[in-house]
């Protein structure tokens, strides 16, 4: 395995940025109440992120010690705000559902963390292959999350129907519980939990990251 | 740290000065500066370009959503496929009348509403939309329906709890009767304050009455657990609990754009049947 490939891959289960660095759960909990928004989410956050590394680590040299973290922020919150408005512009019904959770991508520290614990030290192609990987990471747990709430709590996925809800003449009780922001916590812990008891059972060979806080 | 770059000696071309300047530590004063300013520069560029030029396309996507969501309350399923026009007026509020001279297309009520000529204050005591200052004119639409006035689009817009909210009233060819509220924009808190925008929240208001019979305002939203009397019913929207201060601010709004100092005087010739 080359170490572009590990780089890329490491983020999505063994160091995933959500369920293991427990980052950004935040905007994790407030848009996978359908895969839709979550997948939205992601492709924001991607978009963001790997910008960010890319630009980041190109300029790493040059970025004064002293003032990198606001240089860091600076072009990041650039970044954030002309996503949300090319969001706005070509995806109005998305970005109206997507409510502020765009403008907040600046405080998931997903995107911070990797620009200084990574891109700052990294070259740009690792800095690429670090920032896909985790957007994958989101991404695969966030539509995970938002495929459970979807399904149980609405009886559908992608907005097709597969479980025909007791309203609409169909069988399927939803679980409202699953609509409301909290569900997303317990659904978050449950991630947790399996990525824990799957990197135990693991070869003791996998190291576990730590000291790379956001 | 904080070591003043070298000056550079006569000698020395433009080039050489990049080039010293190159050369200097990372962490030196100047290229700190220097660095920072420049990021920074490049990021409000691109802000300023990006801001430009998806602009039109956003109030583009804003209007076609408004627009959407006025239709949808216009659309009666009892009547057919009636010949339906609509057309923009520019009218003087205190008059009721309709305005020449001013291009509905360009007319930006907020920004009319701070020039001392095309707006004017509105007494504290009566700005239950909490707006301090208005514009003399409004863009309402007419809407008609083979050939008879049919309805009338009111733009509306007030403080709710944390933003300004704006949106339109849709008025039938009585005067009097509600056919639909329309949010348009409001920054009121994600999943409290919003719950404003819910489709049967904005249905509750559809048949109610702005006036009654001895032309008292007496449409409100109320916070009142009890069912309303008989003699309330059609003047009262249930305001949403956990949105208390927004869906009071929504029917203050409203209330304020149909009363004397906003739509009345419009109203009022509608009513009269001046208006057809």
């Amino acid at each position: 395995m080359t170490d572009f490939v590990r780089t890329l891959i490491r983020p999505i289960a063994d160091n995933n940025p959500v369920a293991v660095q427990l980052l950004g759960i935040c905007s994790a909990l407030a848009v996978t109440k359908s895969v839709a928004t979550a997948l939205a989410m992601s492709v924001a956050l991607g978009g963001v992120l790997i910008v960010s590394s890319a630009l980041i680590s190109l300029l790493r040299k040059v970025i004064p010690h002293n003032t990198r973290v606001v240089l860091q922020i600076t072009i990041v919150a650039t970044l954030v705000i002309v996503t949300d408005q090319l969001l706005a512009a070509f995806a109005p019904q998305i970005s109206s559902q997507l409510s502020i959770f765009v403008s907040l991508i600046i405080t998931n520290c997903i995107v911070l963390g990797r620009a200084e614990g990574f891109a700052m030290s990294h070259s740009v192609g690792e800095s690429v292959a670090d920032a896909i990987g985790n957007t994958l990471g989101y991404a695969l747990l966030l539509t995970a999350i938002g495929a459970v709430r979807e399904l149980f709590g609405a009886g559908s996925l992608l907005g097709f129907t597969l479980l025909p809800l007791a309203k609409n003449g169909g069988w399927f009780e939803p679980l409202q519980f699953l609509d409301r922001a909290p569900a997303g916590f317990f659904l978050i812990a449950g991630a947790v939990w399996v990525l824990d008891w799957m990197s135990r059972r693991a070869p003791p060979a996998v190291q576990r990251p730590g000291g790379e806080k956001g | 740290m904080g070591e003043m770059p070298e000056e550079p000696g006569p000698a020395l071309s433009g080039r050489g000065v990049f080039r010293s300047f190159i050369d200097l530590p990372r962490d030196s004063t100047a290229k700190t500066l220097v660095v920072s300013f420049l990021v920074c520069l490049v990021c409000s560029l691109v802000l300023s370009v990006s801001t430009v030029i998806l602009r039109p396309i956003r109030v583009a996507n804003e209007k076609a959503a408004q627009n959407a969501l006025v239709a949808t309350l216009l659309t009666d399923p009892s009547s057919g496929g009636e010949a339906e026009s609509s057309e923009e007026w520019v009218v003087e509020l205190a008059s009721g009348e309709r305005a020449s001279g001013i291009d509905p297309a360009t007319f930006d009520p907020l920004q009319a509403a701070t020039e001392p000529t095309t707006g004017r204050s509105i007494p504290p005591e009566r700005d239950i939309a909490r707006i301090q200052r208005q514009a003399r004119h409004a863009v309402v639409q007419i809407v008609r329906r083979d050939g008879k006035l049919h309805a009338l689009v009111l733009p509306v817009y007030g403080r709710g709890y944390a933003s300004l909210i704006r949106g339109s009233v849709v008025v039938a060819a009585d005067g009097n009767t509600i056919l639909g509220l329309a949010i348009h924009e409001h920054g009121e808190t994600p999943g409290i304050g919003s719950e404003i925008e819910r489709a049967d929240w904005r249905d509750s208001w559809v048949g109610k009455q702005v006036r009654d019979g001895q032309g008292a305002l007496r449409l409100q939203v109320t916070m009142d657990e009890s069912e309303p009397g008989p003699e309330d019913a059609p003047f009262q929207i249930d305001g949403i609990s956990g949105a208390t201060r927004s869906s009071i601010g929504v029917g203050n709004m409203v209330r304020f754009w149909l009363s004397e100092d906003g739509f009345g005087p419009l109203l009022e010739r509608v009513r009269a049947g001046d208006l057809r």
